[in-house]
């Protein structure tokens, strides 16, 4: 009987001796105290992108040289899964100091009670410095709770090549809807060397979040959208039926790839066979990554209006937030500060095309080089702020599911709003 | 009968082309993902595409090792792997002898416990893990994943080794008990050396279970360092911006050709394995 | 004396399945169980969670009245069943093919078993690069021999999207049914069949009144396996289509997980997870038990 007991304990810890053989690394250990050095985990999926990689290393060098006793711990995830994760950190009352938000999630955040305002965190010189506009849309319960790493409106790239040969003035883009059907029409008569289809005018409309950001930009630029100015639902109004009924016009003309996501189209753009998409300024980076020579042709607009209403934008950017059990608020807002200053800014714009957030920078002459300088002024008067519902994230999966409803669905505009109406009263 | 033979042997044409057809089937998105990772960005995107290309374009694999990262990604991945199916081996051989030659009352509740946890999705604990793991402070540590997968791939390993213990003749274990050997030497020196093709099989199993892991490596681990492999292709290959076809369908090469070196090397004993394990279990 | 033994028995017998009890107990059962009681109740994902309280199925009849649930359950149930069929029906066919002596037996073999080791997460990325609209070479091949005129969006597709998400899965599933199947046909004596082949029985006959019959409990086994690993069939599903287009991918795998993570209501989450677990619970007794009595 002993024996057994002893190979037991025998088989354990041989057990425990082959798991400790696995390689271990405790969380970052931060001594607490004035004045001794710590560590601040930042959570972000720009980090290990390649294109990105060699900013965010230089960033981290640049920030402990110039900040001794503080030093960063990239706390890597992949884009589509860091939100979750970050939540579950949270819940788990072990977050990160600071997080890389993109601006769909931050509705989520604030409302779960996970993050803090960084209203008093960051100086008040540095928040009267951001745009209004942008302010305004990243306030909840009248508080900052992110602040903007760049921001851009969805825009529309071109083809400038794919212009003249269609007959069309490259210099002189369509400016609403109803323009760039036509330029779309011209354009998708055209077709590549090899016989394949060139498509006219691409709308994401996959089924992911940030499609339904895309989706509510041309249903506002419709004078649609969710809630109008007072609150009231207009999901099911003329302005969405409108623009819905315009997207079906593209399906059913093919001018536009299916259930695309917007990386399909920046592939699309890349290869030549899209004259005309709408995305975030810094989808170009994806566009130059699959050809780079597309910087010779592609070609940036405000996104379009309609003849009866002006272009809109929902705030499109990289926020960074801070969460609300973060052992190093302070640090995090340093982190911040420093991440956008003009100096940093200007070195991450060498791999990312992207707009600023402040009045004070402006000025920048590396913006002025960047192929988003043609819409750098008039950016920030085509955003609107969106309400921070804590239903954010599944409003706008909501909004690819009407948009792939008129197009692949074969549903009328109206049943579609009807449908988006029943499922906003109920869940809104 | 000359009427009989030409049936027959157009049956048997079709017969093969039927085969050679499923099989081809099953190849082509293999062969694809190669042939991809061999071709320039330009030409990935030509339609029609090219099937067979005319030269070998090497700059995505150049580009996937210099960058260093992946190389790491794939030892972390295969550390996991190999621990966890240790561990794995250890646990699931005694729990598989035990309820093969030790039947009682508790270990049919057990085993039927063990099993039916394959019912619930994965997706479903991991806020409950992450929390459990923050307590004892096994975040961020590879014990921590490998324990997971262990636990995970443990029923179905057991399952397997129960059913090849019984198929063992017990009339050699017994012939040792009355020369007077203990329990636990007739599992180690005679149970243990017969189960070979069924360790082998179950080791098999439960390693290629851990190389595939996705869910647990993302949320258990968070330092770079300590990456598993499908984490970190999701996280340095399908970014925010875009995706680089040529690059990712080189990554996915060097994912899977590891897989199939070990896979040629043990296949033979997975067949044995599973014949007198699964099978008949 | 023989009782003590048999009390000896009995703890050396628990004594072996303890680790493995303790590994699955604790990382394993404890997390379900504590998922499963949270179906129970209101829990959102927020900071000073309130004390939690029984809320009378509050979950489940949201999950019903809405439709979610049926049609998740729906679309899994087709999943499930589409899979695991053209599963059943390949491998025990190539498992009999490639039990044969045939040139190239061995190698052929071999190579149909590759797709099991490639990660789900590549698998579901090679297929979508394989189904792309405009450049996949899906529709380039299916335009030349004439089976489609148009390009088809598999993925953004309400008709095909499910069905080029069950093929990806069947290819992924594929092997490791093969070659149970096949270690399964490599149990039965030959002698079965040299008999029968003196009985002047044909090569269908043989199939079907000794190679079928006898893997009859493989193929019961298999069945099991392949219907549980389907249901779990999320990462592919998730990443090929994010449970799109207008929920025609939705399975109970993508709504739990929406429900859990995008909406942060693990309450609703974990309901959905519940209904999962009685439903491939009640099917493998049920399924058991059937094709045991029958078989008697």
């Amino acid at each position: 009987m002993r024996r057994v007991i002893v190979t037991m304990v025998f088989l354990l810890a041989t057990i425990g001796i082959v798991l400790a053989g696995g390689r271990q690394e405790g969380n970052a250990a931060s001594v607490g105290g004035e004045g001794s050095p710590f560590t601040i985990r930042v959570a972000t999926w720009a980090v290990q992108e390649s294109g990105t990689v060699p900013y965010f290393e230089a960033l981290k060098n640049d920030f402990e040289t110039d900040n001794p006793g503080i030093e960063i711990e990239w706390v890597g995830f992949p884009y589509g899964q860091l939100r979750e994760q970050v939540l579950i950190q949270a819940a788990a009352g072990n977050p990160p100091d600071v997080v890389q938000t993109a601006r769909p999630w931050l509705p989520d955040f604030a409302n779960s009670g996970f993050f803090q305002p960084v209203t008093g965190l960051l100086s008040e010189a540095y928040i009267a410095d951001i745009y209004p506009e942008i302010r305004s849309d990243l306030l909840y319960n009248d508080e900052l709770y992110a602040a903007p790493w760049f921001y851009g409106p969805f825009v529309v790239y071109y083809n400038a090549d794919l212009f003249e040969q269609a007959g069309l003035d490259p210099d002189a883009p369509p400016t609403t809807y109803e323009e760039a059907l036509e330029a779309a029409r011209a354009i998708s008569a055209l077709s590549d060397s090899e016989e394949n289809r060139i498509y006219g005018l691409g709308m994401t409309t996959g089924s992911v979040p940030v499609s339904g950001g895309a989706v509510l930009t041309m249903l506002m630029s419709f004078g649609g959208g969710v809630w109008d100015e007072q609150g009231n639902l207009i999901i099911d109004g003329a302005g969405n039926r409108e623009a819905l009924a315009f997207l079906k016009t593209l399906h059913a003309e093919r001018l536009n790839p299916e259930g695309a996501l917007l990386k399909d189209l920046r592939n699309l753009f890349a290869i030549g066979r899209l004259g005309i998409y709408i995305d975030q300024t810094w989808g170009m980076n994806g566009v130059m990554a699959i050809n780079p020579d597309a910087a010779d042709y592609a070609r940036i607009a405000l996104p379009f209006g309609t003849e009866n209403s002006p272009p809109r934008s929902t705030l499109e950017g990289h926020l960074l937030t801070i969460p609300a059990d973060a052992e190093h608020p302070e640090a995090a807002a340093t982190f911040i500060e420093y991440v956008t200053s003009r100096e940093q800014l200007a070195a991450y714009m060498e791999s990312l095309p992207f707009l600023l957030a402040r009045s004070s920078l402006g000025d920048m002459p590396e913006l002025q080089e960047s192929i988003v300088a043609p819409i750098a002024a008039g950016a920030p008067g085509v955003i609107t702020a969106v309400p921070k519902h804590p239903k954010m994230t599944d409003l706008f999966l909501e909004l690819t599911k009407i948009a792939q409803m008129v197009t692949i669905g074969g549903s009328d505009p109206a049943e579609a709003t009807a449908a988006a109406r029943a499922w906003a009263d109920r869940e809104l | 009968m000359a009427v009989g033979d030409s049936y027959r042997s157009v049956r048997h044409a079709l017969y093969y082309a039927t085969l050679v057809a499923f099989i081809a089937l099953m190849l082509f998105p293999l062969y694809w993902m190669l042939v991809t990772s061999f071709k320039p960005n330009i030409e990935i995107y030509r339609i029609p595409p090219r099937f067979f290309p005319d030269s070998l374009y090497l700059d995505h694999y150049a580009r996937t090792l210099e960058d260093g990262y992946f190389v790491r990604y794939l030892w972390n991945n295969f550390i996991v792997a190999s621990i966890t199916t240790l561990v794995n081996l250890i646990a699931a051989t005694l729990a598989g002898y035990s309820i093969s030659r030790y039947p009682t009352r508790i270990t049919a509740v057990i085993s039927f416990g063990l099993l039916s946890t394959q019912m619930f999705p994965v997706v479903g604990i991991v806020i409950a893990l992450y929390t459990l793991y923050l307590r004892v402070s096994m975040l961020n540590t590879h014990t921590g994943l490998i324990l997971v997968l262990t636990a995970t791939t443990i029923p179905f390993t057991t399952w397997m080794l129960k059913g090849f213990f019984d198929e063992l003749p017990k009339s050699i274990e017994d012939s040792a008990f009355v020369d007077g050997a203990s329990r636990l030497t007739v599992l180690t020196r005679i149970a243990l050396p017969l189960a070979k093709p069924g360790l082998l099989a179950a080791g098999l199993y439960s390693f290629m279970l851990a190389w595939n892991d996705f869910l647990f490596g993302l949320t258990l681990i968070s330092s770079d360092k300590l990456r598993t492999l499908s984490v970190g292709i999701s996280l340095r290959y399908l970014g925010e911006v875009s995706y680089d076809w040529g690059q990712v369908t080189t990554v996915a090469v060097f994912g899977t050709v590891p897989m199939f070196v070990l896979f040629f090397l043990f296949q033979r004993y997975l067949v044995e394995g599973l014949t007198a394990g699964a099978v008949k279990g | 004396m023989v009782t003590r033994l048999r009390v000896r028995d009995e703890f050396f017998g628990l004594a072996l399945i303890l680790p493995a009890s303790l590994i699955v107990g604790a990382l394993i059962f404890l997390p379900v169980a504590q998922s499963v009681a949270m179906g129970f109740v209101d829990y959102t994902l927020r900071r000073n969670q309130d004390g939690v309280s029984w809320n009378n199925f509050a979950n489940f009849v949201y999950l019903i009245e809405t439709g979610e649930l049926w049609n998740s359950w729906r679309i899994t149930l087709l999943f499930v069943i589409g899979v695991v069929t053209a599963l059943i029906v390949a491998a025990v066919a190539m498992a009999i093919a490639l039990n044969q002596r045939i040139p190239g037996q061995r190698l052929l073999r071999s190579v149909v078993l590759l797709p099991w080791v490639t990660p789900t997460m590549i698998a579901a990325l090679l297929w979508m690069w394989i189904l792309q609209p405009q450049y996949g070479v899906a529709n380039f091949l299916l335009r030349r021999v004439g089976m489609i005129e148009q390009p088809i969006s598999w993925l953004a597709s309400i008709q095909w999207a499910l069905p080029s998400v069950m093929v990806a899965s069947f290819w992924r599933q594929f092997p490791f049914v093969f070659i149970v199947v096949l270690a399964g046909l490599q149990s039965i004596p030959v002698e079965l069949y040299e008999s029968a082949m003196i009985d002047g029985a044909g090569f269908s006959r043989r199939v079907f009144s000794i190679t079928i019959p006898l893997l009859r409990n493989v193929i019961r086994v298999v069945i099991l396996m392949s219907v549980i690993q389907s249901f779990r069939q999320f990462p592919l599903v998730w990443t090929m289509t994010g449970g799109g287009p207008i929920d025609a991918t939705e399975t109970l795998a993508v709504l739990s997980y929406k429900q859990s993570f995008v909406n942060l209501n693990f309450g609703r989450g974990s309901a959905v997870a519940t209904v999962w677990l009685v439903t491939v619970l009640v099917f493998s007794v049920l399924f058991t038990r059937l094709v045991r009595t029958r078989e008697y």
